[in-house]
């Protein structure tokens, strides 16, 4: 896929995009009444990082995905989004920044039809539903989708929806990516053709939730892994995947 | 429990869409009271689907077999989205399957959505007037009434507008029994009904209780 | 089940090219119309446009009939019980079967009228896709949480719809017999459209969470999309409303 530069949508985000990426300090999170699921988490993410997040299931990935665009409120700590403080009345303009991809791609294309899907954010966001219409086929046609853009969501194959899902969250120019296993159901061909489309797209930060670890040596540089609540270990993928001692101890395949 | 086209005269068509209209107005406004409205909406649209996907699951009862309304049940768990669903649910029918239905789709709206209200009220009723009861009972009981009721009366409904409605020269006494007749063949059908819907809510109530209202 | 008339909602023809604006308020007033008949005199006009309608569309025959099964059933106790009872003027005997005027006539008024509003709304709904006719309400002024919700229950009817399917398969891959009917049956039955209710409750909160993410709740109004006047359209439009004043004005005079 060629580098594709599409225009800003609103000029009013270039005041937002100041090269800061995420960063979290003491982040904590629990259920009311429950132990916590996240304890002082901290962590930076820098503007042209490609990070891996791993652990097994349970351990807190997706509710510290969740924390991080806004779904779910720290009981303490900060989350900064390119610069701007997380608040619950921040939301709308600070999701903006941030394109979140599900694992489940359905529960993500709930439009009839996939251009619908791509032009729900932009319209949101004040875009006329002609210029969204246009671009959105842009996108659509860059990811190889032209020809079903208006078949209903259910007919397209397991891949066909991945692509659109990114399509469509990459539709409001986000400058972060975050990416809940996104590899999951995928055939080989498909897991493939992701792995070259991602570093290819104009974001400025790629985080992947995964447990596909042959996947994610060659998407990602560095790997942090969150076990019992707390980041553990962060270091280079490819270091990780070949420390033996430290992928048991954190619980992580030695055979993937 | 679907009245075709061409069968109502038009001022009964046109009282129909008048009621409904009434109901769906009345329904958005409790809607848009919610401090989040849009928040009721996924849920309530994914349910929509659920039920409608759900009234096609057929129970041979020999000889034949029958589908489920589930109106009562609907009235139950959707709350002030119900009406709305019912009418989102009809037009589906209408449109996709190709069953016709559009300008009765008020009347047919009345007929299964006032039941459903009417039954989401008598299932409330399990914590006033069955709070003596264990909460289980209660529940399965009032499930029980209802299913049975939401049924009842959108049967009523049906065979009443059919039955008066129809351009004929039967007169009132011939008309009154023939519904009365109607009416008592479905009574065990209520029953069923009320025993799958009190099955359904006991379920809900076991994997999922916030589906239920409190 | 058969869903979707969206089939043939690509094919060109008159009624095809009618904006669907402007095709919604002319169809459903002729349907109106049509449902205001009660001359039968007025039948083979109201039977003579429908098929003029129909041959407009250039929907095939095929989609008609497969269509007329369903709502075929309904009509068809009607029309079997009301010529043999309604009504004094005996027109023929047979035994004790007695065919009467009134209820004959009564039932060709209903099936005239039910084919000519039955076959208007197909094709109202064959002719435009689902969504264009949602975004056309809307339009109108049908409320965004109704539009919403019609959007969000047809996207995932289909999906539903299949999972309900693996589960019935599994439960008669585990040796369950669905032509009994018992207490057990009856329970399974009831878990079967218990866990569709849950499951769909749950992706619905994870549809809301996408929804949310994408600006949906806390929307910026959106620039009014330009609205170029569409001539075509509006003549049909002021064509249909015509005849179906037309109809309602001759039935108030015979």
């Amino acid at each position: 896929m060629s580098q594709t530069t599409p225009e800003q949508i609103n000029s009013s985000s270039t005041d937002l995009v100041d090269k800061n990426g995420i960063i979290v300090e003491d982040l904590v999170f629990s259920y009311p009444n429950q132990n916590p699921i996240l304890e002082e988490i901290s962590l930076t993410l820098k503007p042209g990082e490609q990070i891996a997040l791993l652990g097994k299931t349970g351990t807190g990935k997706s509710t510290l995905m969740e924390n991080l665009v806004g779904l779910k409120q720290p009981n303490s700590g900060k989350i900064l989004i390119q610069g701007i403080s997380l608040e619950p009345k921040n939301l709308f303009e600070v999701r903006r920044q941030i394109g979140f991809g599900f694992q489940e791609p359905n529960d993500q294309l709930f439009m009839p039809t996939i251009l619908e899907d791509v032009i729900f954010g932009p319209c949101n966001y004040g875009v006329s539903p002609e210029e969204a219409t246009e671009q959105a086929q842009e996108l659509l046609a860059d990811f190889g989708l032209a020809d079903v853009t208006h078949r209903p969501v259910h007919e397209l194959s397991g891949g066909q929806k991945r692509l659109a899902a990114l399509a469509a969250i990459l539709a409001l120019n986000p400058s972060i990516l975050i990416l809940d296993e996104p590899t999951n159901g995928l055939d080989p061909w498909w897991r493939r053709h992701l792995a070259e489309i991602l570093p290819e797209l104009p974001v400025q930060v790629l985080l992947i939730a995964s447990h596909d670890l042959n996947w994610v040596r060659r998407v990602t540089q560095r790997a942090m892994v969150l076990q019992q609540g707390k980041i553990r270990v962060d270091m280079p993928t490819e270091q990780l995947l070949q420390d033996s001692s430290v992928l048991e101890s954190c619980g992580l395949p030695l055979d993937y | 429990m679907h009245i075709s086209e061409g069968i109502l005269p038009a001022k009964v068509l046109i009282g129909g869409y008048a009621i409904a209209g009434l109901a769906t107005w009345y329904s958005l406004r409790e809607i848009n009271k919610q401090k989040n409205p849009t928040e009721g909406v996924p849920k309530a649209a994914l349910l929509t689907a659920a039920f409608f996907v759900s009234s096609s699951i057929h129970i041979p009862i020999p000889p034949a077999s029958v589908h489920f309304v589930l109106n009562g049940l609907l009235g139950a768990v959707l709350g002030c989205y119900a009406f709305p669903a019912i009418l989102i649910g009809l037009l589906f029918q209408a449109v996709m399957f190709g069953h016709g239905g559009l300008t009765t789709l008020g009347i047919n709206a009345v007929i299964m959505g006032v039941p459903a209200i009417i039954a989401a009220q008598i299932f409330q009723f399990r914590y006033s007037i069955g709070h003596r009861l264990k909460p289980h009972v209660s529940l399965n009981l009032f499930g029980f009434f209802a299913g049975a009721t939401g049924l009842g009366i959108a049967a009523l409904l049906f065979f009443g507008l059919t039955i008066t409605n129809i351009p004929s020269d039967f007169d009132a006494q011939t008309e009154q029994t023939a519904i009365f007749g109607l009416m008592l063949a479905h009574i065990p059908l209520m029953g069923i009904e009320g025993i799958f819907t009190a099955m359904v809510v006991s379920f809900l109530q076991r994997v999922k209780p916030e589906l239920l209202p409190s | 089940m058969r869903f979707a008339l969206d089939e043939y909602a690509h094919l060109k023809s008159p009624i095809h090219r009618w904006n669907p604006q402007y095709k919604l308020i002319g169809l459903l007033t002729l349907m109106f119309a049509f449902a205001t008949v009660e001359d039968l005199r007025l039948l083979p006009v109201i039977s003579t446009l429908t098929i003029i309608l129909y041959l407009l569309s250039r929907l095939p025959l095929s989609f008609l009939l497969t269509r007329l099964r369903y709502p075929g059933i309904f009509l068809f106790t009607v029309v079997a019980i009301l010529p043999f009872f309604s009504g004094e003027t005996v027109i023929w005997q047979w035994g004790i079967i007695t065919l009467r005027q009134e209820g004959l006539l009564a039932v060709v008024l209903i099936v005239c009228r039910f084919l000519a509003i039955f076959i208007t709304g197909l094709v109202l709904f064959g002719t435009s896709s689902f969504l264009n006719l949602i975004k056309a309400m809307r339009s109108l002024g049908l409320s965004p949480i109704l539009a919403d919700m019609m959007l969000l229950s047809y996207r995932y009817l289909f999906e539903l719809a299949y999972q309900l399917n693996t589960m019935q398969r599994s439960t008669r891959l585990r040796g369950f017999k669905p032509t009994q009917f018992s207490w057990r049956n009856l329970q399974v039955y009831a878990a079967l459209a218990g866990s569709l209710l849950v499951r769909s409750y749950q992706q619905s909160q994870e549809i809301y969470k996408a929804m949310q993410l994408r600006g949906y709740g806390t929307s910026m109004k959106s620039p009014q999309s330009k609205r170029s006047i569409d001539v075509y359209s509006v003549i049909a439009l002021i064509i249909t409303l015509a005849i179906a004043i037309g109809l309602i004005g001759l039935e108030f005079l015979l």
